[in-house]
């Protein structure tokens, strides 16, 4: 292996397993634990992967999974980032974006015409002519985008996990060990989060040969790992801070959302490149990516380095190349850097250039040689590696995102956190601390603070850590007039393009970023940002606190989205008959959260089916699970009373065992929902509500309660109790062989409630006639449903009883012109639009929406109608929704159509202008096809209009007892 | 289930009611919890327990039934809950499904949550005893599967189970 090193003191990789895989199929050897480009590296293969624009070959730069141009395409995923994903057996991977091979990639001619394509290009070209426009967008689709998503794949989740702490410790370097380890010592659970999978940090790469470092290490990392109210969650990182201190953190296995008490951000900084012609020559990487690639991989970045630095850390990075046995070429300080990694350089003999300028990298496919200018007076210097050290920018995006404001510190030539949110703290070389003895310091301070907030104890006035030298250049910028300087990676941005941009007027650090891209790309700005915002300065003449920067939303790095998905939680509600109409290999739909029994498949068909159990209720006797009902329990002093106020019709006056129709509007005379109540006693009634409206229906009444002070109990019983409906002529004659009750017409008569033993079982019974037949409603708790239900198919089985579904329901209640809620009303239809003016007792004193409604009697537009259609034809019936037109306008829609064979023609329910309401009017539905079929109003119901089949034999009319 | 970092199983409990209505300290007291605070149960052996809901409601679960004074208006309301029992580190399952901090609870804590999307009541045990959970009936069904699909699937439960080893 080339540019292997020999063992190093903390190394990541295990000498003794060995990994093979294929890269542009050629086969890569590396060791476990390597990641893919620390393998490529290692045999020397400094090509990783074709720039976006020009697809100019790219190395390494900043190893720190924002090394953008080293993104692969695997066999199942695109985009894999090279620089952090661990190299595995077997593995096949190609360099994305390139046409042909990474060697040879006819991409590279987009270079060649370069000069034709100025920044922004694309949002001036392709207008006209208009017809070459979809030519265009196939040709930039093509060319644009970076790996291929395989669509073929088949759905993935994650599981989402929810993890509560006191503080959490984004960071796990030197300053975030010790913020975690004050924080723990106070008592307070602590999670430390790393998005590497060793906790470590900077001290593991950048002083990992300083003997000096070693206790510190020991003592941090022991004593994190002894301390069981620190958990430690390793290769995750934050994808985003939320209000209230909640953390999305991504991790291989899924989402976390996690909930602090407090914060303590010790994320670190991002090394910042130099901007120079040729700066993105393989070969050309940061200095910390160099410090990695030894540290953790035992690679050396190249054979003979030249240092480009204007700070201490890149002195220590060449006596890091220097300890490994590598020919370190020159140290070029951008000013005159002091301090003892300097003393410990020059006493290593390593030369150094104070005051470099003009910096070039130069070499074809690969780095060659450096020229620089020292005093006016030129230099070139050969090398395969040219290491830059020349700033940082903070590694921020959890702080911006909390709501932290930045400033800009001129001794360090740094953006600083000024002003932090309340229980938000910040640690380490975000925060300007560069010396490793201060930024444990300084994390023990921010981690104590952080518990102390959680403890409710006062802080204590913080020691200002902060460096008092520049760790960055102010400007490590050398425009050169052939350009090829690049500002960004990711979108191969230059500074003509930026100067392009701002004389064009996009001279606001937002603008500049959506016209030139730059910060858009897969690293988001990681590297890119700090040297747009100097750039911008200076051309502007702003100071950078004047400039400003971008924002910094989450997702901090790429997040799967199967990770943000997570698990699908769906319930599904059960009724407790629902093990009969398995039994009976029942159809299922779904109402709302239910799965209800569409039909029986007795016949052979859907429709014949329906058919049959329409029939069968019609003519003698059928039972339905109607389980999925809300139903309420009201009981207290106020109970009258609340029940007059929420419902349009008075129900103070009902007697005890009698039911009545409830129907609910809005403040605004909405109709929301409808149901029976029935009166147990003076303070107690029971009320139903449809299927899907239960639970908001049972929330409006709490808030009301609450509202109006009344003293009075609402319980939601829905999934409690269990119902059926027994309909048809032949229903009494089965009730009556399972209860001792008397089913007298006079003893319960029609709109009546008892409450009685049914199988021996306590039940409540309802003498009501959805269906338009005699029938009785049995409402019983949820365990004893099945053992009713399953008495009255066995008795009913000598009348030829069948079980129906919401089908043949549908069609019984649309043949009476029963309405339901929500298909024949809509989100605007009052009770006078459904006419339905019987069911608004305007003289109560007040219900919920009565002064809506007053006005509304008088300005009604539109009705419900029912009609038949005029056409018998099967193929001309219409659907739901479909629309009435007349005169080429829109007139109204269908609600509801069924063929009913009990009629013997095709019947619906339709919302039309009131003009066109009156008996007889034809009217034209536009069918899905675009046809028309005409259609007649009728009066409704229609079937049985007398009502005289739900009450046989009766002369009461309406609710009794 | 066999994942031996948490186990679900199906449980019985017997005569669930719930209780609404004034006087109620009186059936507390007649079962020796009076000094029961709001969202605490206390068990009464056997499986069966009674928790205080708040001033005017319990829930119980009991053999044989209480008897009501109508004088004081209070109603019994008779419940089918599903109900479960799950078995070692059920937190780290209901990290999944649920977002209650669990680091709160105490032992003899009722707690009401949302689980999976569904309301769900828990008793917390001692440390080393399963977790008693109920909800709605008709979401039984649902609310098994989910369970059992989570205990099968989830890559954070093998993790836990890693980290015991």
């Amino acid at each position: 292996m080339k540019l292997r090193l020999a063992p190093q003191p903390l190394e990541w990789i295990d000498r003794k397993s060995s990994v093979s895989f294929t890269f542009e199929g050629q086969t890569v050897s590396g060791f476990k634990g390597d990641v893919i480009s620390s393998a490529l590296w290692a045999q020397g293969r400094k090509v990783v992967g074709r720039s976006f624009k020009y697809h100019r070959r790219r190395g390494l730069l900043s190893f720190a999974n924002h090394d953008i141009n080293a993104l692969l395409q695997a066999e199942d995923r695109p985009n894999v980032r090279a620089d952090v994903v661990q190299a595995e057996d077997g593995m096949s991977l190609t360099a994305v974006n390139t046409f042909g091979s990474l060697a040879s990639d006819k991409g590279a001619l987009v270079e060649w015409i370069g000069k034709f394509l100025p920044v922004g290009f694309y949002y001036r070209a392709f207008y006209s002519p208009k017809f070459l426009f979809p030519k265009w967008e196939r040709l930039i689709r093509e060319m644009a985008g970076l790996g291929k998503v395989n669509t073929d794949w088949s759905e993935e989740r994650k599981p989402k996990r929810y993890l509560h702490c006191d503080v959490v410790v984004i960071g796990a370097g030197p300053s975030g060990m010790a913020a975690a380890i004050a924080a723990a010592k106070q008592g307070v659970d602590v999670c430390l989060i790393d998005e590497n999978p060793y906790i470590g940090g900077s001290l593991d790469y950048q002083y990992v040969n300083e003997d000096s470092q070693q206790l510190n290490r020991k003592y941090l990392k022991e004593t994190v790992e002894s301390m069981p109210n620190i958990q430690v969650i390793t290769s995750s990182y934050v994808a985003g801070y939320y209000g209230d201190h909640w953390l999305g953190i991504n991790t291989p296995d899924g989402l976390i959302k996690l909930s602090a008490q407090a914060v303590v951000v010790a994320s670190g900084v991002f090394e910042q490149p130099a901007v120079f012609r040729n700066n993105d020559l393989p070969g050309v990487m940061n200095a910390s990516a160099a410090q990695r690639l030894m540290a953790r991989y035992a690679v050396a970045p190249c054979k003979e380095a030249v240092i480009l630095t204007a700070n201490p850390e890149g002195y220590r990075a060449a006596l890091d190349l220097h300890k490994n046995g590598l020919v370190v070429k020159a140290i070029l300080d951008t000013g005159k850097t002091a301090g003892e990694s300097v003393v410990q350089a020059k006493s290593a003999g390593i030369p150094v250039f104070e005051n470099a300028v003009l910096v070039e990298a130069t070499g074809r496919k690969q780095l060659q040689g450096v020229t620089f200018e020292v005093g006016r007076l030129q230099h070139h210097l050969s090398c395969d590696g040219l290491l830059m050290s020349v700033g940082w920018a903070p590694a921020g995006a959890p702080l911006y995102q909390a709501g932290a404001k930045f400033g800009y510190n001129y001794t360090l030539e740094q953006l600083l956190p000024v002003e932090l949110p309340e229980g938000v703290f910040a640690c380490g070389r975000i925060n300007g601390v560069f010396e490793i003895e201060d930024r444990i310091k300084d994390g023990e301070q921010a981690g104590t603070a952080a518990a102390q907030t959680v403890l409710g104890k006062e802080a204590l006035a913080p020691v200002d850590y902060t460096a008092k030298s520049a760790h960055s250049d102010p400007y490590p910028i050398w425009p050169h007039p052939k350009g090829k300087e690049f500002v960004d990676f990711d979108e191969d941005i230059q500074i003509k393009d930026l100067k392009g941009a701002i004389a064009q007027g996009f001279d606001n650090i937002e603008l500049m970023k959506r016209f030139s891209t730059i910060g858009m790309g897969p690293s988001q700005g990681k590297h890119s940002n700090m040297n747009g915002i100097r750039i911008l300065a200076k051309l502007t003449g702003k100071t950078i606190d004047q400039t400003g920067s971008t924002t910094a939303r989450p997702m901090f790095h790429p997040t799967p989205v199967s990770h943000l998905a997570g698990m699908r939680f769906r319930p599904e509600r059960l009724t407790p008959l629902h093990s009969f109409h398995q039994q009976r290999n029942a159809c299922f739909m779904e109402a709302g959260s239910w799965l209800r029994p569409e039909y029986y498949p007795t016949a052979e068909t859907r429709e014949a089916s329906i058919a049959e159990e329409v029939s069968a209720v019609r003519n003698s006797v059928g039972l339905i699970d109607v389980s999925t009902l809300g139903k309420l329990e009201v009981f207290g002093r106020d109970a009258g009373e609340l029940m007059d106020r929420l419902y349009t019709m008075r129900m103070s006056n009902m007697n005890v065992g009698a039911s009545r129709y409830a129907l609910m509007v809005d403040e605004t005379g909405v109709v929301i929902d409808d149901g029976v109540a029935v009166r147990y006693s003076e303070e107690h009634f029971y009320v139903t509500t449809t299927t899907s409206t239960s639970d908001s229906a049972y929330r409006l009444i709490q808030k009301k309660v609450i509202e109006w002070g009344l003293k009075v109990t609402v319980l939601n019983r829905t999934g409690q109790i269990g119902a059926m409906n027994l309909a048809g002529p032949n229903s009494r004659k089965i009730l009556a062989q399972l209860t001792d009750l008397d089913l007298s017409n006079d003893a319960f008569p029609y709109l009546a409630m008892r409450r009685a033993q049914v199988c021996g079982v306590e039940a409540t019974l309802i003498r009501v006639g959805f269906v338009g037949e005699l029938g009785y409603e049995i409402h019983t708790d949820s365990q004893s449903a099945l053992k009713i239900w399953a008495s009255i198919m066995e008795v009913g089985s000598e009348y030829g009883i069948k079980p129906f579904g919401v089908e043949a329901q549908r069609l019984l209640r649309l043949e009476k012109g029963h309405i339901i809620v929500g298909q024949d009303t809509d989100g605007l239809t009052n009770p006078f639009e459904a006419n339905m003016p019987w069911s608004v007792h305007l003289k109560k004193p007040y219900f919920l929406g009565k002064p809506s409604l007053m006005k509304l009697k008088t300005l009604q537009n539109r009705t419900l109608v029912g009609f038949e259609l005029l056409s018998k034809a099967h193929k001309d019936m219409p659907l739901e929704s479909n629309l009435l037109i007349e005169n080429g306008a829109m007139i109204g829609r269908v609600t509801s159509i069924g063929r009913s064979a009990t009629l013997n023609k095709v019947i619906g329910l339709a919302m039309v202008e009131t003009a066109f309401s009156e008996e007889n009017q034809v009217l034209k539905i536009k069918l899905t096809d675009g046809r028309f079929v005409d259609a007649k109003v009728i009066k409704t119901p229609f079937y049985d209009p007398q009502g005289l089949l739900q009450k046989p034999d009766e002369s009461n009319e309406g609710e009794a007892a | 289930m066999t994942n031996p970092t948490v186990q679900l199983a199906l449980k019985s409990l017997a005569n669930l009611l719930h209780l609404r209505g004034e006087g109620l300290n009186e059936i507390l007291a007649s079962f020796g919890a009076e000094s029961l605070e709001i969202f605490q149960y206390q068990s009464l052996g056997e499986g069966q327990f009674v928790a205080k809901l708040g001033t005017d409601e319990l829930y119980l679960s009991v053999e044989p039934s209480v008897e009501l004074a109508e004088e004081k208006n209070q109603y019994a309301f008779p419940r089918g809950d599903a109900a479960f029992e799950l078995s070692g580190n059920w937190k780290a399952l209901l990290s999944e499904v649920c977002i209650y901090d669990f680091r709160q609870c105490r032992p003899g804590d009722f707690l009401m949550v949302s689980i999976a999307g569904i309301s769900a009541w828990l008793l917390i045990p001692e440390s080393d005893k399963p977790l008693i959970l109920g909800c709605d009936p008709t979401y039984g069904h649902y609310f098994q599967e989910t369970l059992i699909k989570q205990i099968e699937k989830s890559p954070f439960l093998k993790t836990e189970l890693e980290n015991d080893d």
